[in-house]
C-alpha cells in the first residue's frame, strides 16, 4: 500500500467512527457541488428573465444571483475543509 | 350600446378635437398621415391612455419594484415589444397569494433548531452538525430566491396593442403569449373567497379569437380594473378603426 495514504487507512480500520464521517463529508461535498451548479442555472434563469421582461430592479436581481452563487462556492469550500 | 357608436353621448370639446385633426392631416397617395407641413405624421397614430380611459387618468405611474398593479410602468421593457408600443399596465400575482411559501420559509428557518433541541444529530460532531446546518440555510436560501424570481417574472402585461402573458413554469422554461386587443371576445372578472374579498384579487379570463383561445390572468391584483381597462382598450381599437387611425 502507498505509504501516504496508508495511515489514513489504519485510522479508519482502527475507528469505524472515521468511516462514516468520511462518507458523511462526501455527502456534503457532493451536495454542495450540486447546489453549486444549481446557483449557476439560477444565474443563467435570471439572464433569461431580464431579457425577457426588463424592469429597473432587474440589476439588483443580478448580483442577489451571483451573490448566491458565490455564497454556495464559498460553502463548497467549507465542507472541503472539514 | 358603446359610446363610439353614439354620436350623443361624445363630450362636444373631444369631436373638436377629431375635426381639427382631420383638417390639419392629410393622407398621401401611399396612405400616409401628413402634417400641415406634408411631412409623414407621428402624433396621429395612437392617443395616450389617460385620454380615453378614465381608470388610467386617476392613476399616477408606479415607481415601487414590488408592486404588483403596476400602472404605466416606469422603466419597462420586454423581449417582444414593438418600437411604438406602450406598457400600460403590469400584474403580478397578489402578495397575499404568495404567503405560503414566505410561511414555509419562516418554518424552515426554525425547523433546525427544533431538531437541535431534541438533540437529533448528536451523533455527529460539533463541526459536522454546522455544516449540516449551513446546507439547510443555503438550500432555504435557494427556495426563497426561485419562489421570488417565479413570483417576480410571472408577469401580466397590457400594452395600448396587445395582451401578454408572460410564464416561467421552471428553471429554464420560457413561454410568452399574446393576444391582439382586437382580438379580444370577452372577458370576465372572478372574485372567490373570503381572502380574494378581502384583499380584491382574482383571476381575469380573456376571451381571444387569436392562436391561444383563453389568456388566466390569475391572482392578479383589482380584477375589475383590469376588465374595465382593457374594455376602454377594445373601444380605443375601434375608434382608431373608423376614424383610420390604425397603427
Amino acid at each position: 500500500m502507498n505509504p501516504t495514504i496508508a495511515p489514513i487507512f489504519d485510522g479508519i480500520l482502527q475507528d469505524p467512527n472515521q468511516l462514516l464521517l468520511g462518507f458523511v463529508k462526501m455527502l456534503f461535498v457532493v451536495g454542495g457541488m450540486l447546489y453549486a451548479l444549481f446557483a449557476l442555472l439560477v444565474i443563467r434563469q435570471i439572464q433569461l428573465m431580464r431579457t425577457t421582461v426588463h424592469t429597473g430592479f432587474s440589476a439588483a436581481l443580478m448580483l442577489v444571483g451571483i451573490s448566491h452563487f458565490l455564497l454556495s462556492v464559498v460553502v463548497v469550500i467549507y465542507y472541503l475543509a472539514l | 350600446m358603446p359610446d363610439i357608436f353614439s354620436s350623443s353621448s361624445t363630450p362636444p370639446e373631444r369631436v373638436q378635437i377629431h375635426r381639427k385633426h382631420r383638417l390639419a392631416h392629410r393622407v398621401d397617395q401611399e396612405g400616409h398621415l401628413l402634417d400641415t407641413n406634408g411631412v409623414i405624421s407621428s402624433t396621429h397614430k395612437s392617443r395616450d391612455v389617460s385620454e380615453y380611459s378614465h381608470l388610467m387618468r386617476d392613476m399616477e405611474t408606479t415607481h415601487s419594484p414590488f408592486a404588483s398593479f403596476v400602472a404605466k410602468p416606469y422603466k419597462l421593457k420586454f423581449s417582444t415589444q414593438a418600437p411604438n408600443e406602450v406598457v400600460i399596465l403590469l400584474l403580478r400575482q397578489h402578495p397575499v397569494t404568495q404567503v405560503w411559501w414566505i410561511i414555509l420559509a419562516l418554518l424552515g428557518v426554525g425547523f433546525p433548531f427544533l431538531l437541535q433541541k431534541i438533540d437529533f444529530f448528536n451523533f455527529l460532531p460539533a463541526n459536522y452538525q454546522m455544516a449540516a446546518m449551513v446546507g439547510w440555510f443555503l438550500v432555504l436560501l435557494g427556495f426563497i430566491v426561485e419562489a421570488f424570481l417565479k413570483w417576480y417574472f410571472n408577469v401580466y402585461i397590457i400594452t395600448d396593442e396587445r395582451i401578454i402573458d408572460v410564464d416561467f413554469n421552471s428553471l429554464l422554461f420560457r413561454n410568452i403569449s399574446s393576444a391582439k386587443i382586437d382580438n379580444i371576445e370577452d372577458t370576465t372578472a372572478m372574485n372567490a373567497g373570503f381572502l380574494s374579498a378581502i384583499f380584491d384579487f382574482g383571476t381575469v379570463v380573456i376571451q381571444t379569437a387569436a392562436e391561444k383561445r383563453e389568456f388566466e390572468f390569475a391572482g392578479i391584483p383589482h380584477p375589475s380594473k383590469v376588465t374595465t381597462l382593457i374594455n376602454d382598450l377594445i373601444l380605443e381599437e375601434e375608434r382608431e378603426k373608423l376614424e383610420g387611425r390604425v397603427s
